[in-house]
Order: structure tokens, then sequence, then C-alpha cells
């Protein structure tokens, strides 16, 4: 068995580390076109009628069965095709589009089901304490339901992220460098040494970066849920 | 676009072959990890601070860093561990690379589903009222009694949502063990995509198969818990 | 033939329990009184080991145990000559009527399944739940509920039955049918230790009152001397608090 170095951890740390830019920047990317996707679909599944929540619901259910790296294969390869037969080239080295893409589908679901569940969560009664006192409709929406909203969706949406963090790293498969891509190209590089002392160091990043984003976003939910505090 | 539907049909035929192997994946998985992930939901609500504090940790790596990482590292690591260990430490001539790759896939799942499972049971035993183990004590039950004929069986059936929702993850995530280069669905259907570039099509037939192998896992979950949570309902009266 | 000595039990810095004996003799029907916080659930939590306590003991038919020290095996050993009513129920949520009954007699005492089942037919007939004995407790009302849980607490025809506030949890209107079923033992000669605010109950059935207040047992005697002599006055305060307008004089 070749010998193990665990100094080479340390070493490759700061080759790899300047990559969580490219990982993040597909995370924001994903929460901002799957958010606004999720969005959508909540609001077809709470007032889209029959047909609105019935085409969310498919949606939600079927990619909720498919895995996320056959999402990527399909959109990676099958959309650069569907939309050369609509007359539009594609570059398929533009992998972060792609990637993108891909885990906005996945998310949207994700987060349809987040925004409903908490929008579902307010009682009744708030909204109609908000318009008993004179608020108008957008009004209770924003300074009453919202806030409250925001509370509930806060610990499934950092769940999500992390989720979404984890996932996101197959994108290598395509070819994106990313955190995990970098590994992997620096392990090719090696030809192949190295890599337990490379994947150790991707396990920190990755690991720290989870715990760092569950941190920030308890923080904020403390902030955000003071009205909620149970008096004792 | 045009799709290639004979093409199609044929990769159904040679994908379906690997349907066994990824229920085979997930079902030895899940035997693995349903038992372990409940003896870690035990050790986390119980008072050993050592045994406490090392579930944590390991729920914490499990969850905080992507599977692939896992697989991948589990995979370049375990079989040459193996080998060294098998030569020259039991110095036997055993050639461990003959080894099925499906056992390392066995590993890492197991691994990464106990961590998730042992969150699932935890919860789901602190949804049974302290009142139900009192109560068990004090009709004369031992506490061994008690867990088997009343704890358990309760926590069970609040266990099932997210145990599916577990089962079904971990069907998604065995896509990923053609990185150790088992034959599953998701392997055969890589194959023939870049045998025939037809990879649009050979991966429309697998997306076609998950979402029918996850319709039959729900609908499994949904007959159990409609069975066991017969004492939940109320009769209109 | 039961007999508790001076009981010990905090929490955390909180002393619930400062030194409290009781003794019920065979028959008797022992009924603790006292504002909410005085000890007395304490009390019978630590008598069945559902509470471990810090100091105190428990002679049982001649034998003493140690409160603090109890093996598991004596602690068994004791539970089963006790049966115990909870506030809240706490009936087996995923047994029947008549499964909740079984648990004590089948399992616990390995009593004979054929005798068991009579038995706890019998106890269910008893209560007056033979029509629902295959009903689950989330398809019996509160009152059901709780004479369910009576029954299975005198199944296996322990030698002492503890009540913990076994009407407080009940709506008003359910509250009878419970203390019906608990008269009707009391007549039959079940010796019962039981902690309630129903004054009426006290007056009516017990042949000992004990009132606590602050984790010590500040009087105790028939409901005669308890309620139409009371001698000490934090009893009535206590009584003047509760059952105001039948108790207006002072001392």
């Amino acid at each position: 068995m070749r010998p193990f170095k665990p100094e080479y951890i340390l070493e490759v740390l700061p080759q790899i580390f300047p990559y969580t830019a490219v990982t993040l920047g597909i995370m924001a990317g994903t929460v901002l076109f799957g958010g606004l996707l999720g969005f959508l679909l909540a609001c077809a599944k709470i007032r889209g009628g029959r047909v609105g929540n019935g085409v969310a619901n498919v949606y939600i259910y079927i990619t909720r069965c498919v895995p996320s790296i056959v999402m990527l294969f399909i959109v990676y390869y099958g959309l650069p095709e569907f939309l050369r037969g609509i007359g539009i080239q594609t570059d398929s080295r533009n992998h972060g589009l792609f990637v993108i893409i891909t885990f906005s589908i996945l998310f949207g679901a994700v987060m349809a089901e987040v925004f409903r569940s908490a929008y579902e969560s307010i009682d009744k009664g708030q909204r109609e304490a908000g318009l008993c006192v004179g608020l108008s409709g957008f009004q209770t929406f924003r300074r009453i339901v919202l806030p409250q909203c925001t509370v509930v969706i806060l610990p499934n949406f950092t769940n999500a992220l992390v989720n979404l963090m984890k996932e996101g790293s197959l994108a290598y498969t395509i070819g994106l460098m990313d955190l995990m891509g970098r590994g992997q190209w620096i392990i090719g590089m090696n030809n192949g040494s190295y890599s337990l002392e490379v994947y150790l160091a991707l396990f920190l990043v990755y690991w720290v970066l989870t715990i760092l984003i569950e941190y920030v976003f308890r923080q904020i939910e403390r902030r955000l849920s003071r009205g909620k505090k149970i008096v004792v | 676009m045009t799709l290639n539907l004979q093409f199609m049909k044929e990769t159904l035929a040679s994908t379906a072959a690997g349907i066994p192997t990824t229920l085979g994946l997930t079902c030895v998985a899940l035997l693995i990890s349903l038992p372990a992930g409940f003896f870690m939901a035990l050790g986390k609500l119980g008072n050993r601070k050592t045994a406490k504090r090392l579930i944590s940790f390991y729920v914490s790596f499990v969850r905080g860093t992507p599977i692939v990482l896992q697989i991948l590292f589990v995979y370049s690591l375990l079989p040459s561990l193996l080998n060294h260990i098998v030569k020259n430490v039991l110095g036997m001539s055993w050639n461990v690379f003959n080894i099925n790759p499906i056992f390392y896939a066995f590993f890492v799942f197991s691994f990464n589903t106990a961590a998730v499972l042992s969150e699932t049971f935890r919860s789901a035993l602190l949804t049974v009222s302290h009142g139900q183990m009192e109560a068990a004590l004090s009709v004369g039950l031992s506490r061994t009694q008690a867990y088997v004929r009343i704890i358990i069986p309760q926590a069970l059936v609040a266990a099932l949502p997210n145990l599916c929702n577990a089962t079904v993850n971990l069907l998604k995530s065995t896509s990923l063990a053609y990185m150790m280069t088992v034959k599953d669905i998701t392997a055969i259907a890589k194959l023939n995509a870049a045998r025939g570039y037809n990879y649009i099509e050979a991966y429309l037939v697998i997306f076609i198969i998950y979402i029918l192998l996850c319709t039959t896992v729900q609908l499994l979950f949904y007959a159990t818990e409609s069975v066991l949570s017969g004492y939940k309902k109320r009769i209109a009266v | 033939m039961l007999q508790v000595k001076n009981v010990h039990k905090s929490f955390g810095s909180n002393e619930i329990l400062k030194g409290v004996s009781l003794e019920v003799k065979k028959g008797d029907i022992v009924v603790i009184l006292g504002p909410s916080g005085s000890g007395k659930t304490t009390l019978l939590r630590c008598i069945d080991f559902l509470e471990r306590a810090d100091q105190g003991s428990i002679l049982f038919d001649g034998i003493e145990t140690d409160m603090h020290s109890a093996s598991k095996a004596n602690i068994a050993r004791l539970r089963k000559k006790m049966g115990f009513v909870f506030q809240n129920y706490n009936l087996f949520a995923n047994r029947t009527a008549f499964g909740n009954v079984m648990e004590g007699l089948a399992i616990a005492r390995k009593i004979p399944k054929a005798e068991a089942e009579a038995r706890a037919r019998e106890v269910l007939d008893q209560v007056g739940l033979s029509d629902r004995r295959d009903y689950y407790p989330s398809q019996l009302s509160g009152g059901q509920q709780q004479r369910v849980g009576i029954a299975r607490a005198i199944a296996p025809r322990p030698d002492v039955i503890l009540f913990d506030e076994p009407t407080s949890a009940l709506d008003p209107e359910l509250v009878g049918e419970v203390l019906n079923v608990m008269k009707s033992l009391a007549r039959s000669g079940s010796t019962m230790v039981v902690v309630t605010h129903e004054m009426q109950f006290a007056r009516d059935v017990a042949t000992k009152v004990i009132f606590m207040d602050g984790g010590v047992v500040v009087e105790e005697g028939t409901p005669k001397e308890v309620f139409s002599h009371p001698k000490e006055a934090r009893t009535v305060q206590f009584l003047r608090n509760i059952m105001p307008g039948e108790f207006d004089y002072s001392i």
C-alpha cells in the first residue's frame, strides 16, 4: 500500500479552497432560479385551481423520483440537442449554465413544498386579523403573513441548501471546475496518486461549509423568531 | 430533435437487467442501516456522553459531506487497504481485487443511510410520550418488553413517512454506484449511451425506470402505513 | 401492609419532598390532598418508582426496601404488587382496551392466556366497558380511557392501587363516571391511595385523609377530623380556598 501523506492534505487545501467561490456561485444561481420556480409552483399549488395544482404535483413528484446525476446527464446531453432542434446553438463548454439549469429544476420542486407548507402553517386567523384592523390584502401578506412564513421556511431552506451543495458536487461529472472538479483535476494531474489526501481535504472543506451554512442560518432564524419565543 | 425509439427499446431491455442490482443494493443497505440507525438513535437518547458525542460526530460528518465524495474515498481506500491487510498482516495470498465491488457499495450506502435513519428514529422515538414507558413499567413490564411491545411499534409508525423518504433517497443515490463499477441501471445506461452516442435516449429510459421504482417503493410504504397505523384512526361516532 | 418512611426527593435545587411518611393498612382508602406543588404526585410516583427518591424506605408485607438504592429486581417485584392510574391515562396507544389490560397479565405476570383473557373481560365489565373491548384509546372518550386505565391497574389484583389525580384531566361531565367506578372499587374492599382534588370523594369514601403542603404532611386523620376540625392553619386556608362557602368559620 502506498504510504499515506497527511501533510499533503495541507498542501492541497490552498489549491482547492479558491474553488469554493465556484461552488457557492452555482448555489447562488440555483437558489435564485430554483427559488423563483419553486415560488411559482407553490402559487400554482395554492391557487392554481385543479389544473395548476395537478401540473405542479406531477412536476414535483417526477423530479423527486429522479437521481440528480440522471437529471444532470439529461440536461447536459439533451438540452443542447433540443435547442438545436429549434435553431439555437449552445456551447457545451459552458458547464456552469447546465449545472444551474439542472439543479434549478430539482431545487424548484423542493422549494415549492417548503413554500407551500410554510404558507399553510400560518393560521388563517392571522390574515383575517390583518384585514380586520384595516390592512389591505397585500399589506397583510407583506406585514403579517410573510414574516411569519420566513421563520417557518428558514430551517427547511437551510436543509435544502446543504443538500444542494452536496448534490452540486456531482457537477464534476460533466466537467465543471468547482471544489470537487478541482480536486478530481489535481488527482488526475498526479496520475491518481494522493487521491486519499485530496478527498480528505475535500471532506474538510465541504464539512466546514455545511457547518458554517447551518450556523449562519440558525443565527438568522434566532433573530427573526423573537415573536415566537415561549414566555415561561 | 428526434428520439431514436428503436434504441430506446433496446436500452430499456438491457437496463432492466440492472434493476435487481439497484433494488438489491437498496435493500441490503436498508437492512444493515435500519438496526444500526435504531441503536444509534437509542444511544443518542441515552446518557452515555462518549457514545452521544461519537454518534453526533458521525452523523454530522455524513450529513455534512457529499455522498459522491464518500463513495470515491471508500473506493480508493478500501480495496488497497484490504489488500494490504490480507497480504501483509494476515499473510494470505487471496486476491482482494476479485471481490465484487458491490460489497464496497453495500458499505458506503449503509454507512450513509444509517446516519440518516438514526435521526429519523431519534425524532420518532421522541414522539412517543414518556407516559407510555411509565405506564408500561407500572403494569409490570420490563424496560426491554416496554420497548419491544409498546414504544417501538408506535415509533415505527411515526417514522414511516421519513423512512419512505430515506428509502427513496437511498434508491436514487445508488445511481452513483457506477463509480465503483457496480452494474446498476445507471451504469448500463451510461454504457449504452456511450456506445451509440444516444445519450439523451439512454438517460430518458432510466429516468422512466427510476420513476417506476420510486413509485413502487412509495406505494409499498403507503400500504405498510395504512396497515400499521390502524390504531390511530378514529371511527366516526 | 404498606408503609413508606422519610421520603426525600429534589429536582435540582428544588426540594419537593422533605421527609414524608405514610402508612396504608389493608382496605384503607387514603386520600392525599394539598395545593399544587405540595409534592403529592411526586410522593405517589416515588412509591411506584417512576421517580427515584433521594432517600427513604418502603415497607411492603414486612420486607423493607431502601427507595434510593433499590435493585431492578426489587423494583420489579414491588411494582407488581401495585397498580397505578395516571392523570392523563397513558393508555398504550397501539393496543385496544382489551390489549391494554392484557399486557400486565399475560406479558408482565405470565398468567396463562385463557385465564388472563377471562380476567381482562371481567375487569372491563366491572368498569362498564365490555362493549368497548376492541376499541383503541383514540376511539374512546376521556372518561372511558380512564376507566380502561383503572381496569388495567386492577386486573392483576394488586395489593394497593395508586391513583394520581385520576379525574383532573377530564371534562367536568365525565368526572362522575370515573368517580363511580372508584367508589365501587372502594366498597369492594380494595386498598387505594388517591391523590385528588375531589373533596366530596374524600369526604364520602376515604378512611384516612392526608393533607400535604410544601413537601411535608401537615395533618392527617379521618375525613371527619380533617374536614370538620382541622388543627392546622394551613389546612384551614386550603379548605377555605377550595370549598368557599362550605367552610367559613375560623379557628
